[in-house]
């Protein structure tokens, strides 16, 4: 026990040396990041990184959605918003956003690890999520009745699911609407008949992962833009980000940034 | 010293009185837009369509009718039998037993009710029960009940205490039995009061977002069966505010909440009623 404990204390004295999070030196004061829910775990291992580091800054991360986030940066109420769709031209424009991209992410359709589907081709995913297709039994499976889950208006990986998934067909009135990344997962995991879609990044055993037309959600295929279904994930400032939030911005565009996105199932761009 | 104690009174009096008059000002001065347009009729007929400007509300105040109705009903039968036990029937200890352990669910936070039907409640309904019904106006309502029975059990609880002593004692010398002291004195005389919780319990389950919000699946279709998936007023406010303010979408957030403060403006008027009632029994 003792052992593991100072090996602790060793990382952790490792990581506060680590050269990398010199660019937060001598900034102080509160940073405050809201929006997309597809970023907050990513981001959340960095800010523990610069927190332990630099007790004078203080970083809060909340949820809400892209389109909140986006919303709230605007009015000044936030530093930075997270986002998983670019800002559209109408928010740049009203608000001067600028966006820096961190990460790319794949967007995947999940099903329940017990769920007979593994893959599907686009014209029955568009067919399922517009509740023409209702049953299992219509795919030639066994199962009865498909529960459909989807985001509500907020959520940027619905955009980006609705303009490349689904080639911008419709979303059924039935589908039952979860507010965050997570809770799709875990509405998901937790039904049967359900499927829906998440952020690759946060797709764990929990969930299945389905493939469109033979082609998997894999690292390689997003970055090779076999699978479709990928979008940016975005840091957006009102103007130009003031020094705490371009330090915090840099250090997930830096290298070590870089193998945290990884970590956590992104895929960093090229520079 | 005096003064300053008479100060704090009369300020604090004026501001918890104008709010109400403030919110309600605020309300329809954003709502107002809304009424003298062809769309306004929609919002009570259509559905919820933003991308066929469909902005119909219709299915989200059935919503809050279906759930709130049901768990009212849910939390009243179980805070009746609870209170008319404590109160009529049990002895004093345990009585004072149970009351202590409902008051203390009054202390749980709304989220850890619901959270926990998320992981425990729904999987199973999920599973063993109905498949895939586990989102439902079913769970939802089942589970609100929980968190408004402490207000209907502590409101029934003061509605029996406040039978004079004087009737039931004089019925019990007078040989009459518990059960007819409970059926004959007690539950006439606390009628109105009683009223009154269920009421209040009403107003407070539509109050409720955050249950609705985790349980109820949210979907935008018409509810029409127990076990399908509906969204109420509350959640409907949370889930549509980051559409842009110029949108109508955006617009209609007060309109739910107008329909929302109108409702509670009912409720109370109710209550006020069955209490007038009850003084000139």
């Amino acid at each position: 026990m003792k052992k593991v404990l100072l090996l602790v204390c060793f990382v952790g004295l490792l990581s506060l040396h680590a050269s990398d999070l010199d660019i937060f030196k001598g900034l102080g004061g509160s940073l405050n990041i809201a929006g997309g829910t597809a970023h907050v775990e990513c981001e959340k291992e960095v800010v523990k990184k610069i927190m332990q580091a630099y007790p004078a800054i203080n970083i809060t991360i909340a949820g809400g959605g892209s389109g909140v986030g986006i919303k709230q940066v605007s009015e000044g109420l936030i530093d930075i918003a997270n986002s998983g769709r670019a800002p559209k031209a109408e928010e740049v424009h009203r608000a001067n956003l600028k966006s820096f991209v961190f990460a790319i992410d794949g967007i995947g359709i999940v099903v329940n690890p017990k769920s007979p589907l593994s893959n599907l081709i686009t014209t029955q995913l568009i067919d399922i999520f517009s509740g023409k297709v209702k049953t299992f039994e219509e795919l030639g499976f066994k199962g009865g009745e498909i529960n459909l889950y989807v985001r509500d208006s907020s959520s940027g990986t619905q955009d980006v699911f609705v303009e490349k998934g689904i080639n911008k067909g419709v979303i059924s009135d039935k589908a039952k609407v979860v507010a965050s990344n997570a809770s799709m997962k875990t509405a998901i995991a937790n039904d049967l008949n359900a499927i829906g879609f998440v952020s690759l990044g946060v797709a764990d055993d929990s969930v299945k992962l389905l493939c469109i037309d033979d082609v998997c959600p894999t690292i390689d295929n997003v970055v090779n833009g076999k699978y479709k279904v990928s979008r940016g994930l975005y840091l957006i400032t009102k103007g130009e980000p003031k020094p705490l939030a371009k330090a915090f911005i840099d250090y997930l565009q830096s290298p070590k940034g870089a193998d945290i996105v990884k970590k956590h199932g992104f895929i960093a761009p090229k520079k | 010293m005096k003064f300053l104690f008479k100060f704090g009174l009369v300020v604090s009096v004026i501001t918890t009185s104008s709010l109400v008059f403030l919110i309600l000002a605020f309300l329809l001065y954003f709502s107002i837009p809304l009424f003298d347009s062809a769309i306004f009729v929609g919002f009570f007929t259509q559905k919820w369509d933003v991308s066929k400007s469909l902005y119909g509300l219709l299915p989200m105040i059935l919503g809050t009718i279906y759930i709130s109705v049901l768990a009212t009903f849910f939390a009243t039968a179980m805070s009746f039998s609870l209170a008319s036990l404590s109160e009529g029937f049990l002895p004093k200890k345990i009585a004072t037993v149970v009351e202590g352990i409902i008051v203390l669910l009054a202390g749980v936070p709304t989220v850890l009710y619901a959270f926990v039907a998320l992981f425990l409640l729904v999987p199973l309904i999920n599973i063993y029960f109905f498949m895939g019904k586990g989102l439902s106006i079913f769970t939802a309502s089942f589970v609100l009940a929980f968190v408004v029975l402490p207000t209907i059990y502590v409101m029934m609880l003061s509605a029996f205490r406040g039978v004079p002593k004087k009737h039931i004692k004089t019925s019990l010398c007078l040989g009459a039995t518990k059960k007819e002291v409970f059926f004959s004195i007690m539950l006439p005389q606390a009628k109105p009061a009683l009223l009154g919780a269920i009421v209040f319990g009403f107003a407070r389950s539509v109050g409720d977002t955050l249950i609705a919000l985790m349980l109820s699946g949210n979907s935008l279709h018409m509810p029409n069966t127990l076990f399908d998936s509906a969204r109420t007023l509350t959640s409907h406010i949370a889930l549509i505010n980051a559409n842009d303010y110029e949108s109508v979408a955006f617009k209609a957030i007060f309109l739910c909440a107008l329909l929302l403060f109108i409702f509670t403006f009912f409720v109370v008027a109710t209550l006020k009623y069955l209490y007038k009632e009850k003084r000139y029994a």
